[in-house]
């Protein structure tokens, strides 16, 4: 069963690097898991960035350099001394007993970096913790590994503390601001989503030994700069919500299957790279290929997905209600274009027997509006 | 939304071009409004990279931090910003009118900024500022707290409803048209004026193009975009670094205006378009209630104002129990009556309401005009009773309490019945006020037959909630009884608080 | 075996409200929390929590949330203790309702000095917000959990100690104000008031009425576990105790009548209307809901219960049709006058808001997901659900169109998630999805 899905998704990347799922990637499922055409390129593997330029229409997400190097700068100031600060902030501002402290660093592995070396030593002192025989008590970056439809997806936590309360607790190090107790909630969502990745990698490892998944907490701890100073703070999130709705995300990944099945035969979102990596297929063509792909276009894509470009150009040219967002949308129940809104309306069009009742209120809001207009606004 | 604004978006669609959405604009505009388009770095808490700032559009000054993490710049950007809106602010001090306790400023200052990110990066700006110490080892210009104080008023205030002491022009903007694109791109200020007045020479559809690409329209902030960031600002913001290290005056003179410049490149664009805006605002009428409300500014002002002279303290990092339920009673009178106001001015918004059931108007098919009942303390009053045929889907019960816009102010009704009558509905109505004192209802107080008239429900007078006194927050409300000045007004680490990494 | 199942809730139940009026009379707490699922007897425990406090020399107030519930409640107090002097502290405008007219010792007074001589004074939370002086040892809160933190502050001063009495898995208060700048605080005005009191008391009793009284057997477990996840309850009743049956066969055999009887026979039923994305105020959906009621008023159906062991006929009055909008039970309405069934108006039509605390024998729900195309959090909300879902003693049954399980399993979830903050439970996701499970068990296509 497994073999011709997975053959299927390697024709549909077809000559590219298979790129794998990150924690930043898994996060964005919950965005929009109705799209069937993100679904596809993320299952995979493709180049969604590349395939959304070479299509015409660039991602719009770039990162800047100072956020980049302030984030790296402030991880760098929490873990300095063997964790001193953090260890300070989990008793003091926490307020949490932390009996032993001993660190633990999992980044490379007497200098070796590869994910697979670093995901089995992780294991092993990971488990040697949860078993009450390890030492550390801070593991800074282990290497976690989650298979994801199939595949494996490596995943990197900053930091996971053990024995809080006895359990193992994800450490989220942000460099966006707690203010007052409270930071911007769609920086915290971001950080609690890639956090339950690591919930749930972590989890899925001490399963596979029979540990019981409430080894691992579901409340994040999240340490970010204070105020307006570079020194941090902490906070407890709850990511019990999140946890469970990342999870069913996962499942449905391994149904990518039937998603599969419907894809017309040859269909590639192949580049075509040249050994200089350059891509030589033509655009129409690849335009062509996607525009097969049934994509729910949301004004929200435009925050998450890499395609949203590409995607609105798409609901445009179909005079799609999805243009205008779901609030717009809501009010047409089933009518699914612009034209046919205005076609209702103004009485140009026949409403089927499904549309009876949508179209006389589309008159009547249309004889309101035109009244109005007569008026210039001006009674 | 409503199905009719819903209906003007996909008009805005279909015709590429913005419908309006409302006959008038219902935020006030100053003659003399001071416009602010502030720019934070990104990655930094909240770390304010530069300020256009001036109450003319041929007026504005550019500000810069050439080195945002250097707390002194920092503070020196602060202060000098601050000076111009604390000089801005003090000039609405003056002409105070009427006597006693309730004399006012009559006028107050209004600050537009492009979007809501501006208002966010001032609430920070403002909560920066507003603790710090004038003495000791961190000391700051005295016009710094000030500034942090009065940014911080300015922010609360906007929180409620129909203020407009501080704004977003694309807030104004999309209240008044409605475009053919999402809410998310209406927050972009090229992509809103891209439909609604698109540069000269160019079509919607260019102009929103343009609106989405940074090279051609830089963001309108706060943050600045990312390719920028990389290409010319972090360069930029090295070669001044480097000359300052190295002490080379010359150099870090030639940085300084550099970064000037780039700046300048990226927040000018936004600086000319905010202008272009409150041109094209001031062209859309004002509605009639817009001036109570900016009367109410006007106290809301004049009372801040007096407290600040009075050396009040620090707004609070978070309200106490009884700050925070007495300001969510402002917030829910002030929505409510903002929205009947709106409705009742504009015809527009009253359509809005019709369309959802929640108003109605139609033609006066019945009057009794000279009805009377008698009150409980045995009078005589004149209760005359309308029937009104309306096309409306109305939705509102007996016994609903109404306005009108339609008739001279004071008018009151109450709704007597509802029934259908074919495809239209009868409304009949009791006229309860606004007829004058005789016996009988004074001329054209009283509706009459063949009049179209339209009513929406009064949303009535609702006491203010009376909460225990500050000084006494009872225990359901405050921890352990005992524990001292919980949240003092000022952090104890004020003065030594940093702003980001010195390097 | 039966005698088992018969005696424990009644005992399970008594031993709850000892426990709560120990707790009380026992001094040391400055308030008690009660959590009571749908129909787990709250007003009976708020009419003997009133009658000990009488007795041992209080003069307790109660802080209802609306005026039907003050009504309510002071028929049953009147009932119980008829020799006890009753206050209803009442609005200038306010009428009594005919039953509380003819009730003889009850006095309906404008402020706290017309009602001197009561020993028990109840009104509702606004109308106590505006007494200004006076102090009473207890208050009974009811409804608690639907009593804003902001309107406790307002009441708090009355009272030295509160028993808070209420369902903590109905609708949440809310506001039409859109600010977060209260988000994370012990004392957010927006918070029910119970929930904020705990924030700032520690070590207050709650306590969990563990039997609902109201609920079918078919219905207990299916509301507990998908509302009350972590503290559950069982019904009060044993299976067959309630019936429903027609007093007519059917004539026409439409879906209608199948779906009826599957809501006789079962407790349950899903009436699915075709796969359609609809605007709410959909008439399909909207007559469909109106004509199962007609059509149940037409047939005539017999209830049996544990009070009329021999079969009550249902009337209107002990139907209720249950909506997620106010425009859809306008619609309703009209709809039900064109059942064609002259009793059919008399059905009680509402939005979950205002069905909170009330009951009836059978009710008929518009799912609050039906014909949508995306789930919103106002309609997703667990406590709207289960206001919707266990208003009934016999049966329950949701229109709904055909999708709702596709709706669910491609929700995006895009909530702000905020620090320090515990997320609320149950989620409406989860609640959802349970009920959905439960339904589909129970489906009739139409
Ligand atoms: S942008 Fe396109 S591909 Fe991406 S989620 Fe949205 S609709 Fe799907």
């Amino acid at each position: 069963m497994k073999a011709p899905v997975d053959d299927r998704l390697d024709a549909l990347r077809g000559s590219a690097k298979r790129l794998d799922y990150s924690a930043r990637s898994l996060a964005a499922l919950e965005n929009n898991p109705r799209c069937t055409l993100r679904a596809l390129l993320d299952a995979s593997g493709s180049d969604k960035a590349a395939i959304a330029a070479h299509a015409g229409h660039p991602s719009p997400f770039g990162q800047s350099a100072f956020a980049l190097a302030r984030g790296n700068v402030f991880e760098t100031m929490v873990k300095d001394n063997g964790c001193a600060e953090l260890l300070r902030l989990l008793r003091e501002t926490l307020q949490l007993t932390l009996p032993e402290v001993g660190y633990e660093d999992l980044n490379d592995i007497g200098g070796d970096g590869r994910a697979e070396v670093r995901h089995d030593r992780t294991k092993q002192v990971l488990l040697q913790a949860a078993r009450g025989n390890g030492g550390g008590t801070l593991f800074d970056h282990p290497m976690l590994c989650l298979p994801v439809g199939g595949h494996k997806a490596f995943l990197e936590p900053d930091l996971v503390a053990f024995r809080i309360g006895g359990r193992f607790h994800v450490v989220e190090i942000k460099s966006f601001p707690i203010i007052d107790g409270q930071a911007d909630p769609t920086q915290v969502r971001a950080a609690t989503t890639q956090a339950c990745a690591y919930i749930i990698a972590l989890r899925n490892l001490l399963a596979r030994v029979g540990i019981d998944k409430q080894a691992v907490s579901d409340t994040i701890v999240l340490v970010a700069p204070k105020d307006f100073t570079n020194r941090p703070t902490a906070a407890f999130v709850d990511a019990r919500k999140q946890v469970a709705a990342l999870s069913r995300q996962l499942a449905r990944i391994e149904r990518i299957g039937d998603l599969v099945d419907l894809l017309p035969e040859g269909l590639t979102f192949d580049l075509g790279l040249d050994k200089d990596k350059r891509a030589r297929r033509p655009a129409e063509e690849l335009a062509e290929a996607l525009d097969q792909v049934p994509a729910t276009y949301r004004p929200d894509c435009l925050n998450h997905c890499e395609m949203a470009f590409y995607c609105r150009s798409r609901a445009r040219a179909d005079s799609s209600l999805d243009v205008l967002g779901p609030a717009v949308r809501e009010q047409f129940g089933g009518i699914d274009t612009t034209t046919m809104v205005l076609g209702l309306a103004q009485g140009r069009l026949t409403p089927t027997q499904d549309q009876v009742e949508m179209a006389a209120a589309l008159r009547h809001a249309a004889r309101l509006r035109a009244e109005l207009n007569v008026l210039g606004g001006a009674e | 939304m409503s199905m009719l604004s819903a209906l003007a978006h996909v008009q805005a669609t279909e015709s590429m071009q913005a419908v309006p959405l409302t006959a008038f604009r219902h935020r006030r505009l100053s003659s003399r409004p001071l416009v602010i388009i502030p720019l934070v770095m990104a990655g930094e808490a909240g770390a304010p990279l530069a300020a256009m700032v001036g109450s003319a559009r041929r007026k504005g000054t550019l500000l810069v931090v050439a080195q945002p993490r250097n707390r002194d710049q920092r503070f020196a950007f602060a202060a000098s910003l601050g000076r111009t809106v604390i000089d801005y602010i003090d000039s609405f001090r003056q002409g105070r009118r009427g006597g006693g306790g309730h004399s006012r400023y009559p006028d107050t200052p209004q600050i537009l900024v492009p979007n809501h990110g501006g208002i966010k990066a001032l609430a920070d700006l403002g909560r920066m500022c507003r603790f710090r110490s004038t003495s000791g080892p961190h000391a700051v210009p005295d016009v710094v707290p000030e500034f942090g104080m009065w940014l911080t008023f300015l922010v609360d205030r906007a929180e409620q409803a129909g203020t407009s002491m501080l704004l977003p022009v694309t807030g104004i903007l999309a209240e008044h048209w409605a475009t053919g694109q999402s809410t998310l791109e209406d927050q972009n200020l090229a992509s809103l004026m891209a439909w609604i007045a698109p540069p000269a020479g160019l079509s919607v559809e260019q102009a929103m193009a343009d609106a989405e690409n940074p090279d051609v329209c830089p963001p309108a902030g706060p943050a600045t975009s990312p390719e920028f960031d990389n290409r010319d600002l972090a360069p930029a913001i090295k070669r001044f670094d480097t000359a300052r290290t190295l002490g080379d005056l010359r150099a870090l003179a030639a940085a300084e205006s550099d970064l000037r410049e780039l700046i300048a490149g990226q927040i000018q664009p936004t600086w000319r378009m905010t202008w272009e805006a409150i041109a094209l605002l001031r062209s859309v009428p004002e509605a009639p209630r817009t001036i109570k409300r900016f009367e109410r500014d006007c106290a809301a002002f004049t009372s801040y104002s007096d407290y600040r002279d009075s050396g009040g303290l620090p707004q609070r990092k978070r309200d106490t129990a009884i700050g925070a339920a007495q300001r969510l009673g402002w917030l829910e009178r002030a929505l409510a009556e903002f929205e009947s106001d709106m409705a009742f001015d504009d015809p527009f918004v009253l359509a809005d309401r019709r369309s959802a059931g929640e108003a109605f108007a139609g033609t006066v098919v019945e009057a009794e005009p000279s009805r009377t009942v008698t009150t409980a303390s045995n009078r005589r009053v004149p209760r005359p009773r309308v029937t009104i045929r309306t096309q409306d889907p109305v939705r509102l019960a007996a016994d609903t309490k109404l306005l009108s816009p339609s008739m001279p102010s004071g008018h009151k009704a109450v709704i007597v019945s509802v029934l259908p009558d074919g495809d239209a509905t009868l409304v009949t109505v009791e006229v309860t006020g606004g007829m004058g004192r005789a016996r009988v209802p004074a001329r054209g107080s009283v509706p009459v037959p063949d009049q179209r008239i339209a009513y929406l429900p009064d949303p009535g007078w609702r006491p203010a909630p009376q909460f225990p006194g500050s000084d006494r927050t009872p225990w359901t409300h405050s921890a352990t009884a005992g524990e001292t000045g919980a949240d003092p007004a000022a952090p104890e680490d004020a003065a030594a608080e940093e702003w980001g990494n010195e390097d | 075996m039966k005698t088992d199942t018969d005696a424990t809730p009644a005992a399970a139940a008594a031993a709850a409200t000892d426990a709560i009026l120990t707790d009380m009379a026992d001094g040391s707490h400055r308030a008690l929390v009660v959590d009571s699922p749908p129909g787990a007897g709250k007003s009976t425990l708020v009419v003997r929590a009133a009658q000990e406090l009488t007795a041992g020399g209080e003069r307790p107030i109660i802080v209802a949330q609306t005026n039907s519930q003050v009504d309510d409640l002071i028929e049953r107090l009147a009932a119980a203790h008829p020799d006890t002097a009753i206050g209803r502290l009442s609005a200038t405008d306010y009428v009594a309702t005919p039953a509380l007219g003819a009730l003889t010792n009850t006095t309906v007074g404008r402020a706290l000095g017309d009602l001197s001589g009561c020993r028990i004074i109840v009104g509702t939370a606004a109308k106590w917000a505006t007494v200004r002086d006076g102090t009473f040892g207890w208050a009974i809160l009811d409804e608690s959990y639907q009593m804003r933190s902001d309107m406790l502050l307002q009441v708090v001063e009355r009272f030295d100690r509160g028993l808070f009495v209420g369902d903590p898995g109905q609708l949440d208060p809310f506001t039409i104000v859109g600010t977060e700048r209260w988000i994370g605080l012990p004392h957010d005005p927006t918070q029910n008031g119970v929930t904020v009191m705990l924030e700032h008391n520690r070590g207050i009793p709650v306590h969990r009425l563990p039997v609902s009284w109201r609920l079918p057997t078919s219905a207990a477990p299916t509301i507990s576990q998908a509302f009350y996840p972590f503290t559950g309850f069982t019904a009060g009743t044993s299976e067959g105790t309630r019936a429903l049956e027609f007093n007519t066969t059917a004539f026409g055999n439409t879906d209608l009548d199948e779906t009826l009887a599957m809501a006789f026979a079962t407790g349950w039923a899903l009436h699915e209307l075709p796969r359609r994305h609809v605007p709410r105020t959909d008439t399909e959906t909207i007559q469909t809901a109106a004509n199962l009621a007609g059509r149940l008023l037409d047939r005539g159906a017999l209830a049996t219960c544990e009070r009329h062991q021999n079969g009550r006929p249902l009337g209107a009055g002990d139907i209720a049709i249950g909506v997620a909008h106010r425009d859809q039970a306008d619609l309703v309405r009209a709809a039900l006058t064109r059942t064609g069934n002259p009793n059919a108006p008399g059905v009680a039509v509402d939005t979950a808001n205002r069905l909170q605390g009330r009951e009836y024998e059978v009710v008929i729900v518009i799912h609050p997901l039906s014909g949508r195309r995306d789930a919103t959090a106002f309609h997703l909300e667990a406590g709207r659900l289960c206001v919707l879902t266990s208003r009934h003693r016999q049966a329950c049954i949701v229109v709904a169109r055909e999708g709702i399980a596709d709706l669910l399993d491609s929700h995006p979830s895009t909530d702000p998630v905020h620090l320090s903050v515990r997320a609320k439970f149950p989620d409406g996701w989860e609640a959802n999805h349970v009920m959905l499970a439960k339904l589909a068990l129970h489906r009739v296509a139409a």
